[in-house]
This record gives C-alpha cells, sequence and structure tokens, in this order.
C-alpha cells in the first residue's frame, strides 16, 4: 500500500463524514454521523462509483487497530467511579446477564434459521 | 518522568495511548494471551498510571487522547469495506439477518429491565442500562431520550464490550455456534464494535456481518426502546 494511497484513502474517509455530518444537520434527526458514513460507503463501493482498492489500505489499518481507538472511552469509565461503586452488583450482573442472553439467544437463533433455509 | 510540559501536551494522552497499546499487543504475543484482546491490559494500564501517579490529572490524558477517539469515525465508516466485500451472503441471508437483529433487541432490552429491576438498581441506572448493547453514539441518544444517565451508558457500552472482545468467541464456542455469519451477527449485535473488533483475526465473513449488526442494532433500539418501555413498566 503506497503512502499516497493511504493518504487518499484518509481524506476521502473524512470527507465522507464531513459530507455525512452536514446531511445529519440539515436533517435534524439523532443519528450518528459515522453510521451514514459507513452507509453511503457502502453503496459507493457497490454502486461502482469508486473501485475497493482505493480505501482498503486505511480501512484495512483502521478496522485492525479499532481496539486500540476504544481506548481513550475506556479510560472514561474512572470519572463515573462514584455511581458505579454505589450500584456495582446490579450494573455488573445486570451487563453480565444481557450479554450472554444477547450473544446466545442471537447466535442460536441465526444457526437454527441458516440451518433450516440453507440446504 | 511525567514534567509540566508534557502533560499539558496532547502527546501525553496521544502517546500513552499509542505507546500502551503497542506494548499490550507485544505483551498479549510473548505470553501467548492469545485469549486476552490487547484493548484490555492497555486500558488497565493506563487507569492504573492515571489513578496511582500523583500530579497527573485525566483531564490531561483526555486532551490528547480525543484525537485517538475521534478516528473511531473514520473506523466506523471503514467498516463499508468488509460489508462490501460480503455483499453476496449478506444479501442472501438477509431475512436470518433482521430475525436476528430484532430478537437480539428485543433480548437485550427485557433482560436489562427485568434483571436490574430484580436486583434493585434504582431507575435512573436502569434506563442508562437499556442500550448498553449498541455502538457508543447511538446509545448516548437512546439513554437520553428515555431517561438515563448518558455518562453511565458510556461505562456500561464499553465494559459490555470488553467482556465481548475478552469472552464471546469462548461462549460461542461453548453454545456450538459454527457459523461465520451466527457468530458475527451474535457478536455486533451484543457488544458492538469493541467487541467485533475481536473478529478482525479470526474471520473476515464475521466482521462484515458485525459491521452489519453494529448498525442494524443501532437503528433497532432506538426505535424498539421507547416503545417497549412504557409496556414493560406496566408489567412491572
Amino acid at each position: 500500500m503506497s503512502p499516497t494511497a493511504l493518504l487518499r484513502g484518509i481524506a476521502f474517509l473524512l470527507l465522507l463524514q464531513w459530507v455525512s455530518t452536514l446531511v445529519i444537520n440539515a436533517l435534524g434527526v439523532p443519528f450518528p454521523p459515522a453510521l451514514l458514513g459507513m452507509l453511503i460507503l457502502t453503496a459507493l463501493l457497490c454502486g461502482g462509483v469508486i473501485p475497493a482498492n482505493s480505501v482498503e489500505g486505511i480501512c484495512d489499518i483502521l478496522i485492525s487497530k479499532m481496539g486500540m481507538l476504544f481506548l481513550p472511552a475506556g479510560v472514561s469509565v474512572i470519572l463515573y467511579a462514584d455511581v458505579i461503586r454505589a450500584e456495582w452488583l446490579p450494573i455488573l450482573v445486570t451487563i453480565v446477564a444481557a450479554s450472554i442472553a444477547v450473544l446466545g439467544s442471537t447466535a442460536l437463533f441465526l444457526q437454527g434459521m441458516l440451518k433450516k433455509g440453507g440446504k | 518522568m511525567f514534567p509540566d510540559s508534557l502533560l499539558n501536551s496532547p502527546l501525553f494522552g496521544i502517546g500513552l495511548t499509542v505507546i500502551l497499546y503497542a506494548f499490550s499487543e507485544i505483551l498479549v504475543d510473548r505470553l501467548g494471551l492469545r485469549v486476552l484482546p490487547p484493548f484490555v491490559p492497555a486500558c488497565v494500564g493506563i487507569i492504573a498510571l492515571l489513578t496511582c501517579t500523583p500530579g497527573v490529572e485525566y483531564k490531561q490524558y483526555a486532551a490528547g487522547a480525543e484525537f485517538i477517539n475521534f478516528l473511531l469515525g473514520p473506523a466506523t465508516i471503514a467498516l463499508a469495506l468488509p460489508l462490501y466485500k460480503n455483499r453476496k451472503v449478506i444479501a442472501q441471508q438477509a431475512l436470518p439477518i433482521l430475525g436476528g437483529v430484532t430478537i437480539a433487541t428485543l433480548v437485550a432490552i427485557v433482560v436489562v429491565y427485568f434483571c436490574a429491576k430484580g436486583l434493585g438498581a434504582s431507575e435512573k441506572v436502569l434506563l442508562s442500562l437499556i442500550p448498553k448493547s449498541v455502538t457508543t453514539p447511538i446509545a448516548i441518544d437512546v439513554s437520553k431520550t428515555i431517561g438515563g444517565i448518558p455518562a453511565l451508558t458510556t461505562a456500561a457500552v464499553i465494559f459490555t464490550g470488553m467482556l465481548g472482545a475478552t469472552f464471546n468467541h469462548k461462549l460461542l464456542k461453548l453454545f456450538g455456534i459454527k457459523n461465520d455469519i451466527a457468530a458475527g451477527l451474535a457478536i455486533g449485535a451484543s457488544s458492538h464494535g469493541l467487541g467485533t473488533s475481536a473478529c478482525a483475526g479470526v474471520s473476515p465473513v464475521q466482521l462484515a456481518i458485525g459491521g452489519v449488526a453494529i448498525a442494524l442494532t443501532g437503528i433497532a433500539t432506538s426505535i424498539l426502546a421507547p416503545i417497549l418501555l412504557p409496556i414493560l413498566k406496566s408489567i412491572w
């Protein structure tokens, strides 16, 4: 992946985010601009408006290191230490129980559906 | 080690984030801890450093960390690439995917409601936990709409993602899930981008479906949570 292609890739992603922000502001709907940007880029790629290799390098880098990008949000948890300390047990149990319930029910439902419709 | 000229520069927040993440990757690799996403030791390390070092404040970290946080925008847009590459699978399985997203959203809201209420959580905390499975920007909006505390929602979302990134694949194995579409959708729907980021090294199909699930669950939750809550409140 050449440096020029990477630079153009990130420029294009920023442009998309810029446009998405303008659209969301104009519509006044509570929707995250980045998700709209994702939908627009998917449409542009599927419609063949831009070739996949023009954004491939930068997309691969951003996705494979996405864990690092969540660090500031993760660290900000220390700001809410008081609320969490006061009700830590219901918070902890609810998050763990709901996470397992959602993961299990969704995965089992889908695996069942796909098996039935598959062959 | 931490002179004011460093603490008051964005270098502190950006440097701490990138250096500790890179170090965590090396650590996870050297110790063969493949099960642990580098996010977890890095996050614990930064929190320990910020809380245990006298004279270092969260504010000083946040000033630089903001730049890293900003990149979540372009990274979310970048999820379009795996979506595009797997468009055929997604189009073929559109119906099961939509069904799965609806189930995930309903189960999340109902289980959080009854579990938190049963354990005696205050109403504010309960409402803050409702959107915990969806991506942070949407979760904050939903939390505001239904009367939660957006800050607590952010914490719950991140904790859910950390749990997901660490345990999702082990739990799916336990449930006997072998299908990548089922796994990816369940991961994206239950633990948003942070959980899905753990699919990066596992399967491109999981990553793509995870991206679809993040978008769809976010939309479904913002529509269903305000409708479902009055009904749940009338039951209990």
